[in-house]
């Protein structure tokens, strides 16, 4: 073992964490493996996850679990339309301190925390959705010409209720290119529903071990995420990620015309009104990173691209109104994409 | 980790080296591969294309098989490209060897970012693992395994292009018997040879006839079918213009080329079915080319003309065909069907049935005949004019005039077709004679060096037949 690699925690070492943190959750949360799996994924390559499933498949539970699994700080914010971002960020308030003077001090709202659930985020207003989007994106809450950094490891998890549109208000694209990974939570089916009624009516409930001690937890996974930057990368893999991120853009857009696609498809113009941003290819890369180490391997191969693309890409991807006519969603033009056997070695 | 089991760790360059070096034989191997595979493919192209052309040598006429040639010969030229470009394409580096082998030993990009991984990346904490987690896969990508050797494709192709060359030298194997079978019949024996056809005129044949001995059937087919051919030729001739004048107005590049493309593709079809030999013991003297035969065509054709002014009634025109062209017997017998048939003697109606005769004519003046043409009359058949259009027919042999002509340059149409005469004894009766004349019996080829594609053509007459001709054809 060479002295960098005892710095850092081993790739085996990884691999053991994360399925351990896997079967914790799964003691509560039964199914949804490739759910549970994204969720980490994006945890350890430093993203935030949107979640989306009907009400009841498990969303809020899935992320109080991973919290407590990972024996971290966490904070729940369920989002209504009056909701205010300060009600998020924290606001400043009178204070009186001991001599008896009043100032204004600052009372840090409920995103200062590890983890983050933004329960039903698409109910709250744009003004207060965005206030996430600084936190999300550089970790820190700016309040009253103030910054205020946040503790590392700041993970969000939004989720959104596909099912009663009325009063919502959709995230902006901006604000969904944020996210790493959107998840999709589906229906169980009958063997999984009936082990979830049978675990959860009876006298004792599931209990979740957590994996870190709370005092080492933030610094394990902080130092986790560091094994997971130093993953090689060929520069062919790199070529390939920029490809797939390419060809989800249709090359009639304005914003593609005159450049060469890495794949003309018809079928990407007519449906796709913007394809995914570069957001996408560094969501590909850091996915796959974290998915080549659970394989055990300090290289990223094209297989853990293909992984995470469709988790990284279909909500980064704007689908036309012939899309919605033809009941074509951006899951299908990623599966079309990825079997597109030009890409990988064009 | 291997090395744990050995206890001596290799340094991360030495592993490296060990890893780059066993590339490099797959790399090796690979291309090798390759090569067979581009090898195969060409010799595959090149027999087949050679098979191909020899079929077409054999089949085809000198304008198709040029034709097909020229198509060859871009297939094999687009062929070696195609080779060449591909092996060029496919010729790996040492990077493609690591991709295969990552894709065939299925290693997940292990070796591919090794190997292109760029030089900071050696700094990282996990580039030692990844080479020593590559090494410890050399097993996974040994080049036997990675790159087994299995039979190419292109060997495929190549036992099926040395079956199309089996069929082929089957084929000019066969065509080259036939050739040399036809070259080993004798000459025409000489008529003194032929015992008492001397005898003939002094025994007095009324009707200075010699009935040239063919069985009945086989002159009538034959006949038919020299009629028929020059019925084709002079078909496919331009309408109104003899085939030497057409050839001669035919002075563009484009036809001078596709003479030439001709002769050539005749040349390379003779060397291939082995006529060159018939070809050269064809040959006149004197006769260079293609020159020369234009001046004999045109001679001929000219001589043809006076002969029918003259004397074209002695051309049985309604039915003869054969030597010369189609195109002017076709005009013989639209010019002058009256004088056919009137000068026409046919044989008595039993020896004109299907028999070859050979019709007295005018004095002989010239040097050298020919042997008669063969005719297509019937008994019982009339031209379009009502008239009988039996008898014998000999074309330009029926003249005297053209009976000692010049000897005919072979034409050079290509039409294919075959003559086999055979003289038997004739049962006819000649009157004014005691006895009937019986001719020796003799089994001959009309003309040896009738080539299947030639129409005949006037040979030389050995100089003691002539006297013997002279007298049997003059009245």
């Amino acid at each position: 073992m060479t002295p960098e690699l005892a710095e850092i925690p081993s790739v085996a070492d990884f691999a053991r964490v994360f399925r351990r943190l896997q079967g914790e959750i799964h003691k509560v949360i039964v199914g949804h493996q490739r759910a549970v799996e994204d969720l980490l994924i994006a945890l350890f390559a430093g993203g935030h996850v949107l979640i989306e499933g009907v009400p009841g498949t498990g969303k809020t539970m899935l992320v109080k679990t991973l919290g407590r699994a990972l024996n971290l700080s966490f904070s729940r914010v369920q989002f209504t339309v009056d909701l205010m971002p300060a009600d998020i960020t924290g606001t400043r308030m009178i204070d009186v301190t001991d001599s008896g003077q009043r100032e204004f001090s600052f009372s840090p709202g409920p995103i200062f925390t590890h983890i983050l659930l933004a329960d039903e985020i698409n109910r709250s207003t744009p003004k207060t959705q965005s206030a996430l989007l600084e936190a999300m994106a550089e970790l820190q809450v700016t309040v009253a010409g103030q910054t205020h950094l946040l503790k590392p490891p700041f993970f969000v998890m939004a989720t959104l209720n596909p099912v009663e549109m009325e009063g919502t208000y959709p995230l902006p694209e901006a604000q969904l290119d944020r996210f790493f990974f959107k998840v999709r939570l589906e229906y169980p089916d009958e063997r999984e529903l009936t082990t979830i009624i049978s675990g959860t009516t009876g006298p004792d409930e599931p209990t979740v071990e957590p994996v870190f001690t709370a005092a080492e937890a933030a610094q394990r996974v902080e130092a986790l995420k560091r094994l997971v930057r130093q993953v090689i990368v060929s520069p062919d893999a790199e070529r390939y990620a920029a490809r797939l991120v390419g060809a989800t853009q249709p090359s009639n857009s304005k914003f593609t015309r005159g450049r060469a696609g890495s794949l003309r498809d018809e079928f990407i113009d007519r449906y796709i009104a913007f394809g995914s941003s570069p957001r996408g290819g560094q969501t590909l890369i850091l996915g796959a990173k974290v998915a080549a180490l659970l394989d055990g391997r300090a290289n990223v191969a094209y297989e853990d691209i293909e992984r995470v693309a469709l988790s990284a890409l279909n909500h980064r991807i704007m689908l036309n109104y012939a899309a919605q006519a033809d009941a074509i969603d951006a899951e299908h033009l990623i599966k079309r994409v990825l079997e597109a056997p030009a890409l990988r070695r064009g | 980790m291997s090395w744990l089991m050995t206890g001596t760790q290799p340094s991360p360059d030495a592993r490296v080296r060990a890893i780059l070096s066993q590339l490099a034989r797959l790399r090796s191997r690979v291309n090798r591969q390759l090569v067979e595979d581009i090898v195969f493919g060409l010799l595959a192209l090149l027999i087949s294309v050679g098979a191909v052309g020899t079929l077409a040598a054999l089949w085809l006429n000198a304008r198709e098989f040029a034709a097909v040639c020229v198509l060859l010969a871009a297939l094999l030229a687009g062929g070696w490209v195609y080779a060449l470009a591909r092996g060029v394409r496919r010729w790996s580096t040492l990077k493609d060897a690591a991709t295969v082998a990552d894709e065939r030993a299925g290693l997940k990009n292990r070796l591919t970012t090794l190997l292109t991984a760029p030089e900071s990346v050696h700094h990282s904490p996990l580039w030692p693992f990844l080479v020593e987690d590559s090494h410890d896969q050399r097993e996974r990508f040994l080049p036997v395994r990675v790159a087994p050797w299995r039979v190419p494709r292109t060997f495929f192709a190549l036992l099926l292009a040395c079956l199309l060359a089996g069929l082929a030298a089957f084929g000019v194997k066969r065509e080259r018997a036939l050739v040399h079978a036809a070259l080993a019949i004798k000459p025409p024996p000489t008529l003194p040879e032929m015992g008492t056809l001397g005898d003939v005129g002094g025994r007095g044949d009324a009707e200075g006839k010699l009935a040239l001995p063919a069985t009945g059937d086989q002159g009538s087919e034959a006949g038919v079918a020299v009629a028929r051919s020059g019925q084709e030729i002079a078909d496919a001739a331009p309408a109104g213009a003899p085939p030497s004048v057409s050839l001669l107005n035919r002075d563009n590049l484009w036809s001078k080329l596709s003479q030439r493309a001709d002769q050539l593709a005749q040349a390379l079809q003779d060397k291939i079915a082995g006529r060159e030999p018939q070809r050269e013991a064809r040959a006149f003297e004197g006769s260079n080319g293609q020159e020369a035969a234009l001046e004999r065509q045109r001679r001929d054709s000219s001589q043809q003309s006076s002969s029918d002014q003259v004397s074209g009634a002695h051309n049985d025109a309604g039915a003869s065909s054969g030597a010369g062209s189609g195109k002017t017997q076709a005009r013989n017998r639209a010019a002058a069907p009256d004088a056919t048939t009137r000068q026409s003697k046919p044989a008595s109606g039993e020896a004109a049935k299907g028999g070859l005769m050979a019709s007295g004519g005018n004095a002989l003046t010239d040097s050298e005949m020919t042997y008669g043409q063969v005719g297509e009359g019937r008994t019982g058949e009339r031209d379009k004019s009502g008239r009988p259009a039996g008898g014998a027919g000999h074309g330009f042999g029926s003249d005297p005039e053209h009976l000692f002509g010049q000897p005919q340059a072979p034409s050079a149409s290509s039409r294919t077709f075959k003559i086999t005469m055979q003289g038997n004894v004739s049962n006819n009766q000649v009157s004014g004679s005691g006895e009937p004349y019986r001719p020796p019996r003799a089994d001959i080829a009309l003309n040896p060096h009738q080539e299947p594609d030639q129409p005949m053509y006037r040979p030389r007459i050995a100089p003691a037949d002539r006297e013997v001709i002279k007298r049997v054809f003059e009245p």
